[in-house]
């Protein structure tokens, strides 16, 4: 652990808005900043700065395919440990030998996640639930603590070669890194999921899915906050140059989703898509890369327009509510 | 008044007058719609002021069957309206009618709409659970402080507010005037917009929303309140609503008989704008 | 890494319409260098400006050209439709999986199949009649409402005259000049009465033929674990990274679009 001035990662961070993409909380989103970041838990999240919601593909100009270019590389700064470990999860799905997602990798690989631990987490968090929480590392290059006029830092290689090592941290930083890490980790609800995955998979034509999904609007408000949710459209534009093929953001729960040219759709009701995006999240994603596609940081719970609290459906899903 | 909502939903349920109930019930943030088909279950009923979903959003989901509605003002003009469009037939819905006190969001302040609220009763019902409510008289002073901005100030503050919107559709969804199989926003056949967020495309998305409800929207709201950014869009809906009653003397939702103005053509409308 | 969203720029040899209705228009375009699949296998077809839908490969892995055909039902495929020899398209592939072709060696294939849905199934009818010796009993089953719905019906009617091949084709109801079976596809099947030992059945069709063949192969006594089937998703990107085709945890465009009849039985039943 090492502990750095506030205002020598600061300063740091405006000097370094040249040749890097600075993305960072501002105003209750995470957007693109010239440096500046606000201390909040941000409405949109992390998720921005690497999937970004409308993205060039490639280009066709003069009857070739043109690759898009490669950007600046970026710097996501002080987001919460949950929507950086949600990164990580999304890149699970991107990383493939056979068909990698150069877009999202690209830009991972030349880009830096610092979050900053929360130590006053929300009462609709559980992130808990999934092993980590409120101080978790995962997915971060840098975790920041703040602590007076200093943040704590527990960093890899990466982040000190660009931010400076400061000094060594002294035994009451370290105790107050367990202390604040404690308090935090104790006001968080854990959801049980032992074997939800398997639990999930036992019920899935169980009448309970139409129960459950029926307040649920399809609106896609849940997706497009939701750090690790991923799903994207393709479509053409045509300028007076070429064409531009990009992709945007999208969401399973919009009733076209899966609706083919012929009419027909697989998920034709709100009960096959709210099922779906269950079962993807915490069945087929533990199923396929080892972990729950969720962070538990809790904002479906907040701006679902009706309520749809994922931490009771998830209750009465695995037998116990 | 939430005793007399459960008496009267148990009622509907014993008189074989419906087979299924929606209505608000208790949810862990604040109300939230639930769906009652037993008798036993109208206690799970509740009504308070955080009860602010249209539900009459929910309606076309039921057709067929005989539904309940537990409706505050607004929702029942809405019922009314999708009547008065042939979605739903007037004998398959049973409206408990709520006279509605106003609804407020998490911090305790009062919606725009509710504050100038004209039709807090519903005036199509089954049965009402509490003494009639009057309203505002008619009203639009936000409507009126926008139009006293010049076109430029305005322009710039519809552009501002929908630069927030990320296109998630919660507005749309959640309105129960919105149930095009195909909406316009998602037509390639013709591509009316493009998608991203593009200033052009949010602010054709919102206008165009807008003017598709003139006529049909009951002021209820519940698109600004469902919108995750805080989009404002009611001051479109309801400007365009004081236009159809200024141009064609029409309020949503009061008659289940009364044609939708822009859907009916009669030789008194005005032609001021024309000739 | 390689990217795998570029298309590569190929150009149009042949456009002709396959159906009296022009509803369906195959297309038979260049070969990409170095492009060399199995059937079953699928292409993203860029018309540029439209968009990319998927389409099954018609053509055998042995000719020089890919040959694709073409429903018109939406956006991409009206534009499809509006190709000629010389326009230029572009195409990524191959993608998906392909009929275990290794597990029909020795055996005997039954291939079933309805209207359009018989491109990839051209693929691997010549794959097979390539090295003929290598497989048992090979039958055809293929109907349509119309004649003129048969996809390649001159080849089909020349595949006819082999010693080597039984091809039973079908169309819905009686029509002029037309000999061979009337009757749907399912009762067809129960008509030819194809033993079910030792052999594999390929399966590919419209809804409401899977829907009425799947009893009728039950009743035959051919195993789910022996049945093959390709599904059809609405898909985009192809690689199975935009999270939209997922039957369960599997990818229709990644893992699939080739199943068994067992492993779909464990699968949602969303198709």
């Amino acid at each position: 652990m090492r502990r750095i001035k506030k205002e020598a990662i600061e300063k740091k961070l405006k000097e370094l808005a040249k040749d890097y993409r600075i993305f960072a909380p501002m105003n209750g989103d995470v957007k693109e900043t010239g440096g500046e970041f606000e201390e909040c838990f941000p409405r949109l999240s992390g998720k921005c700065a690497f999937l970004p919601p409308e993205e060039e593909i490639l280009r066709y100009k003069d009857g070739k395919v043109e690759e898009t270019p490669e950007d600046k590389p970026i710097i996501l700064f002080g987001i919460k440990p949950c929507d950086a470990r949600a990164i990580s999860l999304i890149e699970l799905a991107m990383r493939d030998e056979k068909f990698p997602d150069v877009y999202f990798l690209r830009k991972k690989e030349k880009g830096i996640i610092v979050s900053i631990a929360c130590k006053e987490p929300g009462d609709t968090c559980f992130c808990t639930s999934f092993g980590h929480g409120p101080f978790s590392t995962q997915g971060s290059d840098a975790l920041l603590v703040e602590k007076d006029d200093y943040y704590l830092v527990l960093g890899n290689e990466k982040f000190f070669k660009l931010f400076g090592e400061g000094e060594e941290a002294r035994e009451e930083d370290k105790e107050y890194f367990e202390e604040a890490k404690k308090r935090a980790e104790e006001k968080i609800e854990k959801i049980p999921i032992d074997n939800l995955g398997e639990k999930l998979l036992s019920r899935i034509e169980d009448p309970v899915w139409e129960k459950i999904s029926r307040k649920c609007l399809n609106c896609g408000a849940c997706t497009f906050l939701c750090p690790t949710c991923y799903c994207f459209d393709i479509q053409d534009l045509e300028r007076s140059w070429g064409v531009s093929r990009r992709r945007y953001w999208d969401s399973c729960m919009f009733s076209i989703y899966t609706k083919e040219a012929s009419g027909h759709n697989p998920r034709p009701t709100h009960r096959e898509r709210v099922r779906n995006r269950i079962m993807h999240k915490f069945s087929y994603y533990p199923y396929l890369y080892g972990e729950f596609g969720c962070t538990g940081c809790g904002r479906c719970v907040v701006y679902c327009p009706v309520n749809f609290d994922i931490r009771e459906v998830l209750k009465i899903l695995g037998g116990s509510g | 008044m939430i005793e007399r909502i459960r008496e009267e939903a148990r009622k509907a349920f014993e008189e074989g007058k419906i087979e299924i109930l929606i209505g608000f019930g208790r949810g862990t943030l604040r109300a939230t719609p639930i769906f009652i088909e037993k008798k036993e279950d109208v206690d799970k009923l509740i009504w308070d002021d955080t009860c602010w979903i249209n539900l009459a959003t929910y309606l076309r989901r039921f057709r067929g069957k005989k539904t309940g509605i537990v409706a505050k003002g607004c929702d029942a003009r809405s019922v009314v309206a999708l009547i008065a469009e042939k979605q739903l037939k007037r004998e398959d819905v049973y409206i408990i009618g709520v006279p509605c006190q106003g609804m407020k969001n998490e911090k305790g302040e009062e919606f725009l709409s509710c504050r100038y609220c004209e039709y807090p009763t519903p005036p199509v019902y089954d049965v009402l659970v509490g003494e009639k409510r009057e309203g505002k008289k008619e009203n639009y002073p936000d409507v009126s402080e926008f139009e006293s901005m010049p076109p430029e100030k305005r322009w710039e503050f519809f552009s501002e507010e929908v630069k927030k919107c990320i296109r998630c559709y919660a507005c749309r969804e959640a309105c129960p005037m919105c149930y095009c199989e195909e909406c316009f926003a998602d037509s390639l056949d013709p591509r009316w917009l493009e998608p991203g967020l593009s200033l052009s495309s949010l602010q054709f998305w919102h206008l165009v929303r807008a003017y598709h409800q003139a006529g049909r929207c009951s002021d209820c709201g519940a698109c600004e309140r469902a919108c995750p950014m805080d989009v404002k869009i009611l001051y479109l809906t309801r400007k365009l609503n004081k236009e159809v009653r200024e141009l064609f003397g029409f309020v949503t939702g009061l008659d289940p008989e009364a044609l939708p103005p822009l859907g009916t053509y009669s030789t008194e409308d005005k032609e001021e704008f024309i000739l | 890494m390689k990217n795998p969203y570029l298309p590569v720029i190929v150009k149009v040899k042949r456009a002709y319409f396959e159906s009296d209705d022009r509803s369906l228009k195959t297309i038979d375009v260049e070969k990409p260098e170095g492009f060399s699949f199995l059937p079953g296998q699928f292409c993203e077809i860029s018309i540029f400006g439209r968009g990319e839908a998927p389409f099954g490969i018609a053509s055998a892995p042995s000719e020089d050209f890919l040959r694709f055909t073409i429903n018109k039902a939406g956006y991409v495929t009206t534009a499809i439709h509006w190709l000629e020899e010389g326009d230029e398209i572009g195409i990524r592939g191959p993608l998906g999986n392909y009929y275990p072709v290794e597990l029909f060696e020795g055996k005997n294939v039954l291939i079933v199949s309805g209207g359009f849905a018989f491109t990839t199934l051209r693929s691997l009818l010549l794959y097979l009649l390539e090295e003929r010796e290598r497989y048992k009993n090979i039958i055809l089953i293929y109907g349509a409402r119309r004649p003129d719905l048969l996809l390649y019906r001159e080849e089909l009617f020349e595949l006819e005259k082999r010693e080597d091949l039984e091809i039973h084709l079908t169309v819905d109801t009686e029509f002029p000049g037309w000999t061979r079976h009337v009757g749907f596809v399912p009762q067809v099947l129960e008509r030819v009465n194809p033993p079910a030992e030792d052999t594999y059945l390929v399966m590919c069709g419209p809804p409401a033929m899977i829907k009425f063949t799947l009893p009728v192969i039950e009743k035959l006594g051919f195993p789910p674990e022996r049945v093959f089937t390709s599904l059809e998703r609405r898909m985009k990107c192809g690689i199975g990274k935009c999270g939209r085709c997922n039957i369960g945890p599997y990818y229709v465009c990644r893992d699939g679009p080739v199943f068994s009849l067992d492993k779909l039985r464990s699968l949602p039943r969303e198709y």
